[in-house]
């Protein structure tokens, strides 16, 4: 029973309230009350600190007012009362700033002075008979000491306090030294104010001696009660202050914590209780809630039972569990021939194949419609609509509504608005109407074309708001001219928006206007098509010369148009049929032309067919004829029309188009370079056999590939590759290429170095290129032949001791070897271009350079001498010739130079010039010599001679004759020898002289100084001279050498033989002169002739000879370059030839 | 016809004897002065307008005035006195310089290199 009553107990839930309820509340006071002692703790200390801190400021500012009193009654002890007491006092307050005023009082209480004087005029004023004064004084002067009297009344007006020190001098009293301090300037001191918002209160107070209080000042939000204070009391004063805690929130914190606590409980509580309360709840409302389920079952049933529409409940499997009483009157049937019966029984099977059952769409939860014919008991059909949807138990129900009639009514509609669709959509004006106010009041779906697709609905809307950019339009216009004069306004209209020609039709009507619109730019357009393509056809009759001729068999009549005349070349009046223009026809063509147009006629042909016409002038036209045939109603022919063009010129061009293409051809496959088409893609298009050949292959190979896809190129080498790469492109950026130098690699392994050309060729309106490749091998080994032969130079010219240059074809120099870089002392790269220059000694540098400049422009042969100053200041001479340098096609490349150091042979040609004047001087006075000498010599000798020619002309005895004949004979020896050797030694150091020679006058001269030789008279002496070409030699020499020659033929004749005969024979060619000197004489025996040209050899005894005559002479003959020879034959004669060089060359 | 005067001018006598021996020999000359030193000469022909000689032997290397300064002094004659005479130079000289020079002076007839011969002279008058 117990367990019972605990069970009751507990089932009392307001108490479970109630119990959490103090537990809270306790807690939360209990905390509460722990604050509120803390609190106030933290507010007396905060409260004693600020007392503490005032009371510190206190004794600050009554030490200052102690301490100027006591020096003034120091002052006034000692030396009486201060004759300057203003300017001390002033001194004294300036050092103590919270000082108001000092005064200094007598012995019988009289003020006897004060400062500041202007705030404090009490001089005189007794304070002993003052009743709130005397007081203070009096207890000053008991104590004997310092004392702070106050807060008192001021005598000169508002509160303060005075402290006085009393002198005594002797144990007498004297009077008193003050000082004010006004309680304002103490309380600011002290930082308080009456209105402070400080969270302490304060109050000053002064106690009298009967312990009475008497408040002087208090602070406005002052409240004593129950607030912690502190007062403060002074030993030397009358008065105390106390400091009071303002912590009013202290208590209102607390409170508000108390009850907040308190809430806290009442809401724990009263949660405790709901939640203890809810299955109590719950319980209610199920029972609540099951009493409504009946309730609504009742309806339910009652609903379906009495529903206009078959409800029905289904199994899984859609068997049929239940029906209403509507089902069953629908199908005309009991319940029971349902139940049990599967859904499918009762559809049509036809309906049911269309619309199979939705079991999966029903299971998933959807609720599945749809429209079925269904059988009833009596097998007649009618149309149902179901909806049928799965319960939360698995079971399907469904509705069921008979909707023949529906259908019926449905598709009446139906038919209705088929046939008013119809009708509308007849009309494929769109139609827009308006009310009086122009507002939109029906748009046709046709109507909405013409709106753009974003503007938003238009019904009811002013059409001039709408569209603003219609006012003031001829639309706009219409629309109101339609309206007030109520007709029919039509017009068309572009509009730019939908690019658009419309048409537009507005009737007007007292209820508002309807507009009938419709788009008619097809119309418009196809309009301007025709337009634009006539006449575009008229000026393509007018530009293509085109004739047109219409040709009617029926009547045989001929039209044609003007063009036609003159492409027949026809008088415009010849009377035209088919004849008279058949005349016009070549006559070789004229039968073919006729049997072309049977031909045509007869196969319904329009091909078209050209012949030629033979104009007046004999010219031949080409005519191209295009014909249609024409029928009739019956398929018969009765008409041929067309178009002629004179394609004369069409002709022509291609004849000369053929002849170059056969020229190209030509040119292209039997052409020493290799030619190759390509297209752009690089694709080979045609190769001749030249490029085969080049290549190793054959033309069907290459044609129609690339030519890496051919095979013939070793591709391994990539480099090859871009370097053709960066031909192409140089091609594409320049247009062309000119002698592009290219290796190709054959399979073969074969280095096949190619000059490349490549131009555009624009062929079928496409881009070709006309490659032309021609092998470059011999060039290229004739250039690397040529660099090689450089490379042996230009070792050759680093060790050779000559300076050797090389320039390009502007005169830069290219090149220097070592020995020139020795010359100027350069480092290589400084003589290079035009550095070179600058190691010519100055004064010589203008005219190399000039004479280089011209050296250049003229690619003459450079010859110049200068002097190069070397960098170590040494000047040296070159010589330097350099000569103009052809390359393989003979191009100017520059020049090659030499240049040699010609310092040393400079000064041995100075040293030789001077030995030369030396030497020529010596010969002169050689000359002289020689002359003199033998003009001394023969002096004597010709005055002997004379003498004895005088002897033998006077003396007539034989043996004195005989003796002075041998004397003369010596004499005359030793003259000729004196003779000859002057010619010798002339012809040793005489200079060669060249002067024409004048051989008869020579002849003549020699001839007449042999006067005297004693054969000469027995002699014939015969001259041929033939000098007819000038002849130029040395003519002193000629002289001695025709003298020699012909003294000898006088001297050695046998003038004992019969006709003695000297032939003195010259002649004179270009080339050279010819003496033959020939006698009948003694002749020389043969074993001497070989030694007649020698010195002192002499052939005979018998004549007086020097033995020096012929050896001169041989020496003069070769001294001119001449030759002598000697035939001779003893005793028949003797013939000497002398052949001299003509030097007139 | 004989010639009437003729100048013998030749430093050395025995020249001049033979040359005078030559002349007297040919029996040709009414008149024969000889002269040692070429301004003797000068002075003589300066001195004998009427008599002046018809030919002159004239050697060339002679002291203080030679054969070439008495011809250029021989050109300050007067041309009448220039006209009537002849200059013939004898010299052992073979210098063809000498014969050159002598060539240049109008007034010389022809060189002649010494001795002076019978046939010589004859050839030289025939010249004339």
């Amino acid at each position: 029973m117990s367990r019972k009553l605990k069970f009751r107990f507990f089932e009392y839930l307001i108490l479970y309230g109630i119990v959490v309820f103090f537990l809270l509340l306790i807690l939360t006071q209990f905390l509460a009350y722990e604050r509120y002692q803390m609190l106030k703790k933290t507010d007396e200390k905060e409260t004693v600190l600020r007392a503490n801190w005032i009371e510190n400021e206190f004794q600050k500012i009554l030490n200052q007012s102690f301490s100027t009193t006591q020096t003034l009654a120091f002052i006034v002890k000692n030396y009486g009362v201060p004759k300057n007491f203003d300017s001390i006092a002033h001194l004294l307050l300036e050092t103590n700033k919270n000082i108001d005023a000092l005064e200094l009082v007598d012995s019988l209480g009289v003020i006897t002075n004060v400062y500041p004087i202007e705030e404090n005029n009490i001089k005189g004023f007794n304070i002993l008979n003052d009743t709130i004064g005397r007081k203070g004084a009096l207890i000053t002067m008991q104590r004997k000491e310092y004392f702070v009297t106050g807060p008192i009344k001021l005598k000169q007006g508002g509160d303060g306090l005075v402290s006085r020190i009393p002198i005594f001098k002797d144990d007498k009293f004297q009077g008193f030294s003050a000082a004010v301090i006004k309680l304002p300037n103490l309380l600011q001191a002290i930082q308080i104010s009456k209105n402070s918002e400080d969270k302490y209160a304060y109050q000053l107070a002064k106690v009298n001696a009967d312990n009475t209080e008497e408040i002087f000042f208090s602070t406005n939000s002052f409240s004593e009660k129950n607030a912690y204070s502190k007062t403060i009391s002074m030993t030397k004063g009358e008065w105390k202050l106390s400091v009071f805690s303002k912590k009013k929130e202290l208590f209102t914190t607390v409170l508000s914590f108390s009850i907040l606590g308190l809430l806290l409980a009442i809401i724990g509580g009263v949660f405790v209780w709901y939640l203890l309360r809810q299955p109590n709840r719950l319980d209610k409302l199920v029972k609540e809630k099951s009493a409504l389920l009946i309730d609504s079952e009742e309806k339910y049933r009652l609903l379906i039972e009495n529903a206009t529409d078959g409800i029905f409940l289904l199994d899984e499997n859609a068997n049929f569990l239940d029906v209403n009483i509507q089902l069953i009157s629908m199908f005309k049937a009991s319940k029971e021939y349902f139940i049990g019966k599967n859904v499918i029984d009762f559809i049509d099977p036809e309906c049911l194949h269309k619309i199979p059952l939705k079991f999966d769409d029903l299971k998933k939860g959807q609720t599945v419609s749809s429209v079925r014919k269904l059988i009833r008991k009596d097998k007649s059909k009618f149309l149902a609509e179901t909806r049928v949807k799965m319960l939360p138990n698995n079971l399907f129900q469904g509705i069921l509504q008979d909707i023949t009639e529906k259908e019926k009514a449905t598709a009446q509609i139906k038919e209705s608005e088929q046939k008013y669709r119809e009708l509308t959509e007849r009309i494929t004006d769109a139609f827009v109407a308006f009310d009086l106010n122009w507002n939109f009041t029906y748009i046709s779906a046709k109507a909405k074309e013409f709106i753009p697709p974003n503007y938003p609905e238009l019904i009811g809307k002013n059409i001039w708001e709408v569209f603003p950019n219609f006012i003031g339009t001829a639309l706009h216009e219409n629309f109101y001219v339609a309206m007030d004069t109520q007709t029919i306004k039509q017009a068309i209209r572009y509009s730019e928006p939908l690019d658009k020609w419309i048409e537009y039709r507005i009737y007007p009507s007292l209820t508002g206007v309807s507009a009938y619109f419709s788009d008619v730019t097809a119309v418009k357009k196809a309009e301007e098509e025709v337009l634009y393509t006539k006449a575009k056809m008229e000026s393509a009759i007018r530009i293509g010369k085109i004739g047109y001729w219409s040709w009617d068999l029926r009547d045989n009549s001929l039209e044609w148009s003007q063009r036609m005349y003159t492409i027949f070349d026809m008088d415009k009046n010849t009377p035209l049929n088919f004849e008279s223009a058949s005349a016009c026809i070549h006559p070789e063509d004229r039968q073919m032309h006729e049997d072309l147009i049977a031909n045509r006629i007869e196969h319904k042909d329009n091909t078209p067919f050209s012949f030629r016409v033979l104009h007046k002038d004999n010219s031949i036209h080409h005519v191209l004829v295009e014909l249609e045939i024409l029928y009739n109603d019956d398929e018969e022919i009765n008409k041929l029309h067309g178009t002629a063009v004179d394609i004369t010129d069409r002709i022509l061009e291609q004849l000369n188009l053929k002849e170059s293409q056969e020229k190209f051809y030509k040119s292209f496959h039997s052409n020493l370079a290799g030619k190759v088409i390509v297209d752009e893609e690089r694709t080979i298009l045609e190769a001749n056999e030249t490029v085969a050949t080049l290549l190793e292959t054959t033309r069907e190979n290459l044609i129609g590939k690339k030519l890496i896809d051919a095979d013939v190129l070793d591709y391994n080498l990539h480099k090859q590759s871009e370097n053709r790469q960066v031909v192409w492109e140089k091609l594409l950026k320049q247009g062309f290429l000119r002698d592009e130098e290219i290796t190709y690699t054959l399979k073969s392994g074969k280095q096949i170095p190619a000059l490349l050309s490549i131009e555009p060729l624009e062929l079928e309106n496409k881009t070709h290129y006309l490659v032309s490749a021609i092998d470059n091998t011999k060039r290229k080994e004739a250039e690397e032949e040529l660099v090689k032969s450089e490379a042996r130079f230009r070792k050759l010219a680093s060790t050779t001791p000559v300076g050797i240059f090389q320039s390009d074809a502007s005169g830069a120099c290219t090149y220097v070897n070592a020995e020139w870089l020795k010359y100027s002392g350069m480092e290589f790269d400084e003589a290079m271009g035009n550095g070179w220059m600058n190691s010519t000694y100055t004064p010589d540098r203008k005219r190399v350079s000039e004479e280089w400049k011209q050296t250049i422009a003229e690619r003459k042969i450079f010859k110049s001498k200068f002097r190069l100053e070397h960098k170590n200041g040494k000047i040296i001479t070159i010589s330097v010739k350099a000569i103009p340098l052809y390359g393989i096609d003979d191009e100017f490349v520059g020049f090659i130079g030499m240049a040699s150091d010609i310092s040393n042979l400079i000064l041995v040609e100075k040293r030789l010039e001077a030995q030369n004047i030396e030497l020529s001087k010596t010969n002169a006075e050689l000359d002289r010599f020689v002359y003199s000498a033998s003009h001394e010599l023969r002096a004597p000798l010709a005055s002997v001679l004379g003498l004895i020619n005088i002897i033998l002309s006077e003396e007539k005895e034989p043996d004195l004759v005989f003796k002075l004949q041998m004397m003369e004979q010596s004499v005359k020896r030793l003259d000729s020898f004196i003779k000859d050797i002057v010619q010798y030694s002339q012809n040793r150091h005489l200079e060669v002289a060249s002067e024409k020679i004048d051989f008869h006058s020579l002849v003549q001269d020699s001839l007449e100084s042999f006067w005297y030789l004693e054969n000469r008279s027995q002699i014939n002496i015969h001259v041929n001279i033939t000098d007819t070409i000038e002849f130029y030699s040395d003519k002193k020499r000629i002289s001695i050498i025709l003298n020699n020659l012909i003294s000898n033929a006088i001297k050695y004749h046998n003038v004992a033989g019969s006709n003695p005969i000297i032939n003195i024979n010259i002649t004179t060619t270009k080339d050279q002169g010819i003496i033959a000197i020939k006698d009948n004489g003694l002749g020389i025996p043969q074993e001497h002739l070989k030694s007649i040209f020698k010195m002192f050899y002499r052939v005979s005894s018998k004549i007086m000879g020097t033995g020096i005559g012929l050896f001169v002479v041989k020496e003069i003959v070769e001294k001119i370059d001449g030759k002598i020879t000697v035939e001779s034959e003893e005793n028949k004669g003797t013939t000497f030839t002398v052949i001299l060089p003509n030097q007139m060359k | 016809m004989k010639i009437k005067n003729i100048l013998l001018i030749d430093d050395s006598e025995i020249d001049n004897f033979i040359n005078k021996s030559v002349l007297e020999k040919a029996n040709m000359v009414e008149n024969i002065i000889a002269k040692t030193s070429a301004k003797e000469a000068l002075e003589y022909l300066s001195n004998t307008e009427n008599e002046f000689p018809n030919i002159i032997f004239l050697d060339i290397r002679m002291p203080e005035m030679d054969g070439f300064e008495f011809l250029n002094e021989c050109e300050n004659f007067p041309d009448e006195l220039k006209n009537k005479c002849v200059i013939f130079m004898l010299s052992s000289s073979i210098d063809p310089n000498d014969a050159l020079r002598a060539e240049q002076h109008k007034v010389v007839k022809k060189y002649l290199t010494k001795p002076l011969t019978q046939s010589a002279l004859e050839n030289v008058v025939a010249h004339i």
